[in-house]
C-alpha cells in the first residue's frame, strides 16, 4: 500500500506558485492533473510525499500558498481512497 | 546595413535569446498553459508563471499573481480605467500623455468621469507638482500618468507623485511603456497602485505582450470574461487574480520570449543599460546642439530624460527629413505626431510634428555619429530636400 498527499488549488496559477515556492526551498513536489474524486476543477494539483508535508504545511500556515483542499491518499493497486484533511 | 533608431515605437534588434526561447517553445512545448494537466500544458504554464516571476523581480512586486498579461500597455490601461472608474470620479493626468491613455480618458469623460490635465511647458516639459497637488478635488480618485514621454523624453518623478497620491489617499497609475526595462521602477518605493507596461519596447520581448500590475488592495472589475482553466464548473468569472482579468488562451510563446528579454535585462543590470543609454543620449544631444538650424525639444540633462529626442530642422519638414534619412542614409527614425496630439500641442508642433530619434542599448556611438553627419548634410542642403 502506498500513501501520499494531494493538495488542490483554486487555479493552476496557485499550483504553479506553490511549485515555485517549494522548488526555491529545494523541495520537489509533483504537479498532477486534479483527481476527479476530489475536485471538478480542471488544471493541476500537487502530489506530496509524507517527507514533503511538513514544509508544505509551513507555507500553508504562513498564508504563502492558498489551498482549496488537502487530502491524504491511500493507494492499493488501482484503487485510491481520499481523506480530507484541510479545507479552505 | 541600416541604423535602427525607432526604439520608442518598438525595440530592434532584440537579444538573440528571445528568439531562441520562442523557437524552443514552438518546437518542444506547445501546450496550452494551465489548462490540461498533461506535461506540455504544465510546462507551458510554468513558462508563463516564470515570466510573471521575472517581471515581479524587475518591478519589485511582492506577488507575481498580481500581474495580468495583456497585448500591450494600451490594453492594460483600458482595463485599469474601465475597471476602476465610476461616473463622478475625477482623474488627474498630464498634457504629455500618449493616445493610449488620452483616448480612453476622453472616452471615460463621455461616461461622466472628470479629467484635469496638468500642463508640461517648455523648455523641459516637466510636470508641476504644485499644480498637480492643487488640482486635487473632493472626487479625485486617480492620478494617471506616463513615466517617460515618447515625444520629449521627459521623465516624471514617480516617487514624488506617489507621495502626493498617498497623502491624499488617491490611486496612482503609471504608463511605463517607454521606461520598463530601461529605467529602474519599484512599485513599492514609488507607491504605484497600477503599472501598465508593454513587452516589445525596453523589455525586449515580442509584439503582442504586455501587462498590468495591480496592487493587492485594489479590486478591478473584469474586462473580458471567459475561460481561465479555473473553477470550470462555474459559469461566472472568478474573482481572484489574475484570472479575474485574464481570460482565453494567452500568447504563451510571446510570453516565453518576454521572459528571455527580462532575464537579459536582469543579467546585464538595469543600471548598466541605463548608463549606456545616457551616454548615447549625451553624444546625440551634443551633436545636435552643434548644428545650426536644428531645434531640439526637452530636457538638456541626460539624467532627467529618456534616450528619446524630438527635433526640427529649419525649413525642412519632418516628414522630408525622415524620408531622406531612410532613403539616403539608411537611418530609420519616426516623424510626425507619434500618436501624441496632447504632447505636440504642448510643444506647439501641430500639425507637422517633429523628427524623433529613439535609441536603445543596442545602438552605438558610431551610429549616432553617422546620424549627426547626415543631419549636417541635410541642413547644408548637400542632399536634395524638395
Amino acid at each position: 500500500m502506498d500513501s501520499y498527499y494531494v493538495a488542490t488549488f483554486y487555479s493552476t496559477n496557485y499550483a504553479l506558485k506553490c511549485e515555485r515556492l517549494l522548488k526555491n526551498k529545494d523541495i520537489d513536489i509533483k504537479l498532477i492533473p486534479v483527481p476527479r474524486q476530489v475536485s471538478s476543477n480542471c488544471g493541476l494539483a500537487a502530489r506530496l510525499t509524507p517527507q514533503n508535508l511538513p514544509d508544505f504545511m509551513e507555507l500553508y500556515k504562513e498564508g504563502l500558498v492558498e489551498v482549496e483542499g488537502l487530502y491524504s491518499v491511500e493507494q492499493e493497486g488501482k484503487k485510491l481512497s481520499f481523506t480530507l484533511l484541510e479545507q479552505e | 546595413m541600416f541604423h535602427y533608431m525607432d526604439n520608442a515605437a518598438t525595440s530592434f534588434p532584440k537579444p538573440e535569446e528571445v528568439l531562441a526561447v520562442m523557437e524552443h517553445f514552438f518546437n518542444n512545448t506547445g501546450g496550452n498553459p494551465g489548462r490540461s494537466g498533461h506535461r506540455l500544458s504544465l510546462k507551458s504554464g510554468e513558462i508563463v508563471y516564470e515570466t510573471r516571476d521575472l517581471l515581479a523581480q524587475l518591478f519589485n512586486i511582492e506577488d507575481p499573481l498580481q500581474i495580468v498579461f495583456t497585448l500591450n500597455a494600451t490594453m492594460a490601461m483600458n482595463m485599469a480605467l474601465s475597471g476602476l472608474l465610476k461616473p463622478g470620479d475625477h482623474v488627474i493626468t498630464s498634457s504629455l500623455e500618449h493616445n493610449s491613455l488620452a483616448r480612453p480618458l476622453r472616452y471615460m469623460e463621455t461616461k461622466g468621469v472628470e479629467i484635469t490635465r496638468i500642463s508640461c511647458s517648455p523648455p523641459d516639459f516637466q510636470i508641476s507638482l504644485e499644480e498637480l497637488e492643487q488640482s486635487i478635488q473632493k472626487n479625485t480618485r486617480l492620478i494617471a500618468l506616463m513615466h517617460g514621454s515618447n515625444v520629449t523624453g521627459t521623465i516624471f518623478p514617480l516617487k514624488e507623485i506617489g507621495k502626493i497620491a498617498k497623502k491624499h489617499s488617491l490611486y496612482f497609475m503609471v504608463d511605463a511603456a517607454q521606461t520598463a526595462g530601461a529605467y529602474p521602477i519599484d512599485v513599492q518605493r514609488e507607491g504605484i497602485h497600477m503599472l501598465a507596461f508593454t513587452g516589445h519596447k525596453g523589455l525586449f520581448g515580442p509584439q503582442g505582450t504586455g501587462g498590468l500590475y495591480i496592487d493587492p488592495r485594489l479590486k478591478i472589475e473584469s474586462f473580458i470574461r471567459g475561460g481561465t482553466g479555473s473553477l470550470s464548473e462555474e459559469d461566472r468569472q472568478p474573482d481572484f487574480m489574475p484570472d479575474v482579468l485574464e481570460s482565453g488562451t494567452p500568447n504563451a510563446m510571446g510570453l516565453a520570449g518576454l521572459s528571455a528579454g527580462v532575464k537579459y535585462i536582469l543579467k546585464e543590470g538595469i543600471d548598466k543599460i541605463r548608463g549606456k543609454e545616457e551616454e548615447l543620449t549625451f553624444f546625440l544631444l551634443k551633436g545636435l546642439k552643434e548644428i545650426d538650424g536644428i531645434k531640439v525639444f526637452g530636457e538638456e540633462s541626460v539624467k532627467r530624460r529618456m534616450p528619446i529626442i524630438s527635433f526640427l530642422v529649419d525649413g525642412v519638414s519632418p516628414s522630408t527629413v525622415g524620408e531622406i534619412l531612410d532613403d539616403e542614409y539608411n537611418i530609420l527614425v519616426r516623424v510626425g505626431l507619434h500618436c501624441s496630439p496632447w504632447a505636440h500641442e504642448s510643444m506647439g508642433t501641430i500639425p507637422e510634428g517633429t523628427v524623433r530619434v529613439s535609441l536603445s542599448y543596442f545602438n552605438t556611438e558610431k551610429q549616432v555619429d553617422n546620424l549627426i553627419k547626415a543631419l549636417k548634410e541635410i541642413v547644408k542642403e548637400e542632399v536634395e530636400t524638395s
